[in-house]
């Protein structure tokens, strides 16, 4: 469990370091805790089952 | 004094301002001096606005002293939640950084509404913090008590708004709804709520959350209230881009009493809910005639997109000033924005292609049925301290579930109307009405039923 924990932390900085906004350190627990309840999610959608050549919801409303 | 008139709806009070029974002026006096009594306990309004409320009110009576109609809400006192912009005041939607910021030049479009059709705003109310949360425990403005009992949850993130209209702090609110922040609180404190139709509502002089799965709707204590403000709220407005240009379609106080197809949604929306949640619906499905199971496959996929999808549309929208100030946020919510700011854009525009299948795959079932039934939230309201609750044999943590089983129908912007059933326990818990898109009316018309039936059904409590 440290070893994920440590694992998310470096994964968090190496990604905000490129996207950012930049994590001040006293907030990174709140980030990297953020991070790992979100990580279930991400890896639920990138595994769905869809053709890429599917259509989207979209913003754009002409 | 006032004992007779506290606890009156907004059909009630309306009726009665119109027929000249009672002056809208003796109705907000009232409401002041309740709000006066619980609101410390309470902590649901934010911002009171008694000269406000004393000069609509006014207005009322003097129009009706004029030969003039008020409105189909004349006099009835309603609140708003923190982020409907209100002339003159800061829309702080639940931040410490908002409530610093200018004040509003003009009302909401919907708030600009509720004035024309009659309404006397009360006030603005107490919400998570950029509506990013299910408890309204928030780090500037503090927690929200569920007037059923004040150790527990009001439900977010228009917690402030469900308390007062539990607590008879006025007799409606308007709130939003992204993934549940109307229908998560109306279940915990007893109420009716509508998310419309995305699209339905425009959401002009509103402060956003995401743009594409923002909704506003009304809360109330009766489904005759809900459908009083929903109708006096309808109506293009291009000021909303994802407002749809399409007539209003009133749903009236006289509900359709034909036979209604409706189908129990198992599979997620069974195994995410504890015994109370689905001994709700197992009531509600008997006074339905609702014999059918429906399955909604894609359930769990689009919640998890709806989830990808807010984080990454609240950090883009937060961006600057998570960089500039991120002191200032309520640390509930900036640890989710900035998580939200490191998602590919890939998994986003994954999570939208899951949207637009379960989308049609809703739409599939709408063959074989009118109406979708399921609980509205996993369990009834959790104490303020409890951070973990029971579901499907598992120890789960409570403030990310609440939501499990509104934010798949909110990421398809289905028309849902929440309706409260009673718990084992004592405790409100609602269900989740679900229509087809654009047909509200029969949302409305199965609300009806539950509520003539005894079933569904919600007063002002506290003292």
């Amino acid at each position: 469990m440290a070893d994920d924990t440590a694992h998310d932390l470096a994964l968090v900085l190496s990604l905000a370091e490129v996207f950012g906004p930049p994590i001040q350190p006293t907030h990174l627990d709140e980030v990297v805790a953020a991070w790992r309840l979100m990580r279930p999610h991400l890896d639920r959608v990138r595994a769905a089952d869809l053709a890429c050549t599917e259509e989207p919801a979209a913003l754009f409303r002409p | 004094m006032n004992s007779d008139i506290e606890g009156l709806g907004a059909v009630e009070i309306a009726t009665a301002v119109r027929a000249g029974r009672l002056s809208a002026v003796r109705i907000a006096g009232a409401a002041l001096t309740r709000i006066e009594r619980l609101n410390g306990s309470l902590n649901a309004f934010r911002v009171v606005l008694p000269e406000r409320v004393l000069a609509e009110a006014a207005a009322v009576d003097q129009a009706l002293r004029s030969g003039v109609d008020p409105g189909p809400l004349a006099g009835v006192p309603y609140g708003l939640k923190d982020l409907f912009d209100v002339e003159g005041l800061p829309t702080a939607a639940g931040s410490k950084i908002g409530v610093e910021g200018p004040p509003a030049t003009r009302d909401a479009v919907l708030a600009a509404r509720m004035r024309a059709a009659g309404a006397v705003l009360l006030g603005v109310q107490v919400m998570d913090e950029y509506a990013y949360g299910f408890t309204t425990q928030n780090a500037h403005f503090g927690t929200v008590a569920n007037p059923h009992d004040p150790e527990r949850t009001a439900g977010g993130s228009s917690g402030g708004s469900a308390a007062a209209v539990a607590a008879g702090l006025g007799a409606l609110a308007l709130a939003s709804d992204t993934n549940g922040s109307i229908r998560v609180p109306a279940s915990f404190c007893g109420l009716f709520g509508l998310k419309p139709t995305f699209g339905r509502l425009p959401r002009t002089g509103s402060f956003p959350f995401v743009f594409d799965l923002d909704h506003l709707g009304p809360l109330a204590r009766s489904v005759g209230d809900l459908a009083l403000a929903y109708d006096a709220l309808q109506g293009y407005d291009a000021g909303d881009p994802a407002c749809v240009d399409r007539p209003a379609e009133p749903v009236g106080l006289e509900f359709a009493s034909t036979p209604l197809r409706v189908g129990v949604l198992g599979g997620w929306f069974h195994d995410m809910a504890a015994g109370a949640a689905r001994d709700a619906v197992a009531a509600a499905a008997e006074a339905l005639k609702a014999r059918k199971r429906a399955e909604l496959h894609g359930a769990e996929a689009v919640r998890s997109a709806a989830f990808l999808i807010t984080a990454a549309s609240g950090a883009n929208l937060h961006r600057r000033n998570l960089a500039e100030r991120p002191q200032d946020f309520d640390p509930a919510t900036r640890g989710r924005l900035l998580a939200g700011a490191l998602l590919p854009a890939d998994a986003v525009i994954q999570a939208q292609r899951v949207r637009r299948r379960v989308y049609e795959e809703a739409l599939g079932l709408f063959g074989d049925f009118d109406l979708l039934l399921a609980p509205a939230t996993p369990v009834p309201a959790p104490r303020h301290d409890e951070s973990t609750i029971e579901l499907a044999g598992q120890s789960v943590a409570t403030r990310p579930n609440l939501g499990a089983l509104t934010q798949p129908i909110s990421a398809i912007g289905l028309p849902v109307l929440a309706a409260p059933m009673q718990a084992g326990s004592g405790l409100p818990i609602g269900v989740q009405l679900i229509a087809p898109p654009w047909r509200e009316d029969l949302a409305f018309a199965a609300a009806a039923r539950l509520e003539a039936a005894g079933l569904s059904h919600s007063k002002a409590v506290g003292p």
